[in-house]
């Protein structure tokens, strides 16, 4: 705020030509105008003049204008091997009307690692090179190599509300480690090349991070992934990893769920933890006929409810012989799904499962294509906050 | 529901007659009322609204206080009355924003902003962002009679910094 006492307003010059606007302008009522644009409309506003370049770039106003974004959430859109940009588009609209960016992944060795956090994904180059990267604005971070080779290494993004802190979680183990040695467990919070340094993390219970559900989801300030606790894919563990104080601690699998597949996931719905697999098939397609999911009811408990939807005869209509991915869950009660390659008449799968209704929406604007395989992220939020 | 009158003077000293219930919509003239320092008789003076834009405040706040009548009158609406009422006020303001001039909304604003009425100072805020959407930095400074005051070598600069919100 010290900057910006210096100005009393925005004092608007008069000249022969009667100005526009003849009284100056508060930079909070300022601030308020111009979060209720696209952040591409923000990015073109800080080039106006150098007050609004200062008052737009002050982190007020980046929390105000993410504020604003979080109502509307959008789909975000990334292709390994750099033949197309990351596209964003709002996720509740009809048609989906997807925007390019300008930033890449840049070749078919790399992968997004983790969730997407605010406007923020972690990038998996090969030899265990990890980049935190705002796809929208293309500001990127590396993150420094973590010491002694031989590793698997997984690394998180999270986000801490109350400090308003991204921090990264990274694990790595010795796939010739038996699985009852834990793996080891680090964190850093982001910031300059100089600041960024890993932490040790406690950890005494073995866990190994599920190559079958591997995405992972950060609600209010805990990260959660699955794990697997012994070489047995059904035997798996919730780790819950508390970004602030930097602690872990691991929640139970529902006692009444079979096994873990390769099209579960882990999904925010309403601000709690959830989970949604479907057990009848291995992958999901027309003939999956439906889903299951749990919600966690107490963490203390290990308690969840359980819920399962019987997919409506339209299901095979719309979705035929498509492979899809759970993507998660919507406020309108609907889980998200989209085909795991890009085709020419690319959509996004909506179940409304209170309505018990399925629709297919299409996407628009992705035009050169052949089939690569997409990356699709609910709940990516435009965020000019720097890190 | 009240239905006393008070009065207001704007800085031209012409004066309106309004329902106290529409002009609580103003938290700064509510908080008048609460600590009674508005005589009966006598206009609050608003040193910072003419009268033009004072008229609009007026016509707004007139406008909203009925709507929020209604409200009360027909609790149980249905969804679609809802919305239907909704699109009605949505199509009122739209129409009552289309009636003015860009200076006139900063005006509104202001006095919006003065007066602290937050639906108002919505309204506007959203009105000059749709105007200003999509526009290039020389558009936004048309609009708002900014000169640009960049150096070429800090507005490359700059220019380079936000690169990727062109094109």
């Amino acid at each position: 705020m010290e900057e910006l006492k210096r100005f009393d307003g925005l004092r608007i010059s008069r000249r022969n030509t009667k100005p526009l606007v003849s009284h100056p302008i508060p930079p909070d009522v300022l601030m308020d105008i111009i979060s209720r644009l696209p952040a591409k409309s923000v990015g073109k506003c800080r080039c106006v003049s150098k007050l609004w370049a200062l008052i737009l770039s002050r982190p007020e106003f980046d929390e105000l204008f993410m504020a604003k974004s979080s109502t509307c959430p959008q789909i975000l859109l990334g292709y390994s091997g750099g033949e197309l940009p990351f596209f964003t588009s709002p996720q509740l609209q009809n048609p989906l009307v997807a925007s390019p960016h300008r930033t890449y992944i840049p070749d078919d060795m790399c992968r997004i690692s983790g969730p997407v956090v605010r406007g923020w994904v972690c990038i998996e180059y090969p030899r265990d090179m990890f980049v935190i990267c705002n796809p929208m604005t293309g500001k990127s971070i590396t993150l420094p190599h973590l010491k002694g080779q031989m590793f698997c290494v997984k690394s998180l993004l999270g986000y801490d509300p109350i400090d308003k802190q991204f921090k990264v979680l990274c694990v790595a183990w010795r796939p010739s480690n038996p699985y009852n040695i834990p793996p080891e467990h680090y964190v850093l919070t982001l910031g300059t090349q100089q600041q960024m340094v890993w932490r040790t993390v406690e950890c005494c219970k073995p866990n190994r991070p599920s190559l079958l559900c591997e995405d992972g989801v950060c609600i209010n300030g805990v990260l959660y992934y699955m794990a697997n606790i012994n070489r047995y894919d059904q035997d798996i563990v919730i780790v819950c990893f508390d970004i602030r104080s930097e602690k872990l601690s691991f929640i139970n699998q529902p006692e009444d769920m079979w096994n873990l597949s390769y099209q579960s996931r882990l999904i925010n719905h309403k601000g709690r933890l959830g989970l949604i697999y479907s057990p009848s098939y291995e992958i999901i397609n027309g003939h999956t006929t439906c889903f299951c999911w749990w919600v966690l009811k107490d963490t203390e408990k290990h308690e969840w409810t359980k819920r399962s939807y019987e997919l409506p005869q339209s299901w095979w209509d719309l979705v035929g012989n498509t492979k899809l991915r759970i993507l998660g869950t919507t406020s309108t009660c609907e889980i998200v799904l989209s085909p795991e390659y890009l085709s020419d008449q690319f959509y996004i799968v909506y179940y409304n499962f209170e309505k018990n209704i399925v629709r297919r929406v299409g996407v628009q604007g992705i035009e050169r294509f052949k089939p690569l395989e997409v990356f699709c992220f609910l709940d990516y939020l435009e965020d000019l906050k720097p890190i | 529901m009240s239905s006393n009158m008070i009065m207001l003077k704007s800085s031209d000293g012409a004066s309106f007659e309004i329902e106290e219930a529409a002009a609580r919509k103003s938290k700064i003239i509510a908080n008048m009322i609460e600590v009674e320092c508005v005589d009966e008789d006598k206009a609050i003076p608003l040193q910072n609204v003419t009268g033009n834009i004072l008229a609009l405040v007026i016509e707004y706040c007139n406008k909203h206080i009925v709507d929020d009548d209604d409200d009360v009158a027909t609790e149980e609406a249905s969804e679609e009355e809802e919305e239907a009422k909704k699109k009605k006020v949505d199509d009122w303001e739209a129409e009552f924003m289309n009636s003015m001039s860009l200076e006139t909304m900063f005006e509104l604003l202001l006095a919006a902003n003065y007066l602290n009425i937050k639906s108002l100072i919505d309204l506007v805020c959203q009105t000059i962002a749709n105007n200003i959407k999509d526009k290039t930095p020389e558009e936004v400074r048309k609009i708002f009679s900014i000169e640009n005051d960049f150096t070429p070598e800090e507005e490359e600069e700059i220019r380079k910094e936000n690169a990727w919100a062109f094109g």
